[in-house]
């Protein structure tokens, strides 16, 4: 077929237009967090004693800064990994800054333990339904980020897929900290980021495969 | 551009004239060193055209488009550079007399677009020629085979989609 003619065709077609991909992106996003966040009140809950832990401990309000401070980088992130000329490199110092604030909270509380409860700590008998709830709760987040990221035309496929198991599990994981009562840094240093790498990983391999254009 | 992602048909030909115009070169020189044969350099100019087309919502209206046109341009020859390079297409010097008769045409006609729309079914076929072919809109076509202007649009942008499909699976 000659340009000129296909031309024609994709001209009669110029009518036909999907809505700007950010405004996919933040209308997926609302989707998959409300879903989790109804499916997390309804099943799992908030822990009882919240509010009072929460003016007690610094430690509760941290799992939070940690969390929090995944989750908006990460949806940066995701604007630009959904554009063929999107910029994900720039953005990379920024989500160093959460886990960098988390190892440095890790040897403040272990300077302050005694060296045997270390261990103890990071080994609580939850850790397993730690990594599994915060893999569940990715799950309606990631399905919809999945989805605009395939509206979009992402430069690196597997990098795409990888952002939207990191935005959805850290969305995850911010609902699940304020379900779990172990507050330590050890712990939440541990088997957090266990959950979260694991979903990004489940993210780039499905990336990889499923969001070429 | 702006005013053609906004959906104004004589914009947006316009522009995509001036963006083959703009792309031929550009793939020429990509391919450069595989020596392309003319058709195939405008196959691949169509298929960056396609992807441009349908992911013109990407394009992020208060940066500047040039880039964003780039990537995909290179996004998609790197794609083609490496399917050929699958094949065992790149052609050495001494080979190329030997590839000209035959392997090289199948793949050329492989992936020409009339030959991967020729596939489409009945009706969705008879809409596209009529608009490559005999240069209808898509009111015409409606008109002409009785249909809503609408379904052509759903149709030809179902069409296109597919078309898209077909140039993603051959990579893989």
């Amino acid at each position: 077929m000659n340009t000129e003619n296909f031309i024609s065709m994709l001209a009669v077609d110029a009518a036909d237009r999907e809505r700007p991909i950010e405004r996919t992106l933040l209308l997926m996003l609302s989707i998959g967090v409300s879903a989790s966040a109804a499916f997390f009140a309804w099943q799992i809950g908030t822990r009882p004693d919240a509010i009072t832990v929460a003016m007690q401990s610094w430690e509760f309000l941290f799992k939070f800064v940690v969390t929090l401070g995944i989750v908006v980088p990460a949806y940066l992130l995701a604007r630009q990994a959904m554009r063929p000329d999107g910029d994900v490199k720039s953005l990379v110092p920024l989500l160093i800054v959460a886990p960098v604030m988390l190892v440095l909270a890790m040897g403040y509380t272990a300077m302050q333990m005694a060296p045997e409860t270390v261990m103890a700590t990071v080994m609580a008998p939850n850790w397993s339904k730690c990594v599994a709830l915060i893999a569940l709760l990715a799950v309606a987040p990631f399905a919809a980020l999945f989805y605009a990221m395939r509206q979009g035309a992402p430069a690196n496929p597997t990098v795409a897929g990888a952002v939207a198991g990191l935005l959805s599990a850290a969305i995850a994981a911010t609902l699940y900290a304020s379900h779990c009562d172990m507050d330590s840094p050890l712990f939440v240093g541990v088997w957090y980021p266990l959950g979260i790498a694991a979903v990004t990983a489940v993210g780039a391999v499905a990336g990889s495969r499923l969001l070429r254009w | 551009m702006r005013s053609a992602v906004g959906g104004d048909e004589a914009a947006y030909r316009r522009f995509l004239s001036d963006l083959s115009r703009a792309l031929r070169p550009i793939v020429r020189r990509g391919f450069a060193g595989v020596s392309a044969a003319p058709s195939e350099v405008e196959d691949v100019v169509q298929e960056v055209m396609l992807a441009i087309h349908l992911k013109r919502h990407t394009w992020d209206q208060s940066k500047p488009i040039g880039p964003w046109i780039m990537a995909i341009a290179r996004n998609k020859m790197i794609d083609d550079l490496r399917r050929r390079g699958r094949r065992g297409e790149v052609p050495i010097d001494g080979m190329m007399d030997f590839l000209e008769a035959g392997g090289q045409d199948d793949a050329i006609q492989a992936h020409d677009v009339t030959r991967i729309l020729g596939n489409l079914s009945g009706k969705n076929r008879e809409i596209v020629q009529a608009i490559t072919l005999s240069g209808f809109s898509a009111r015409e076509v409606a008109d002409k085979l009785g249909m809503s202007e609408v379904a052509v649009r759903v149709s030809l942008h179902r069409s296109l989609k597919a078309l898209a499909d077909v140039y993603r699976e051959q990579k893989l």
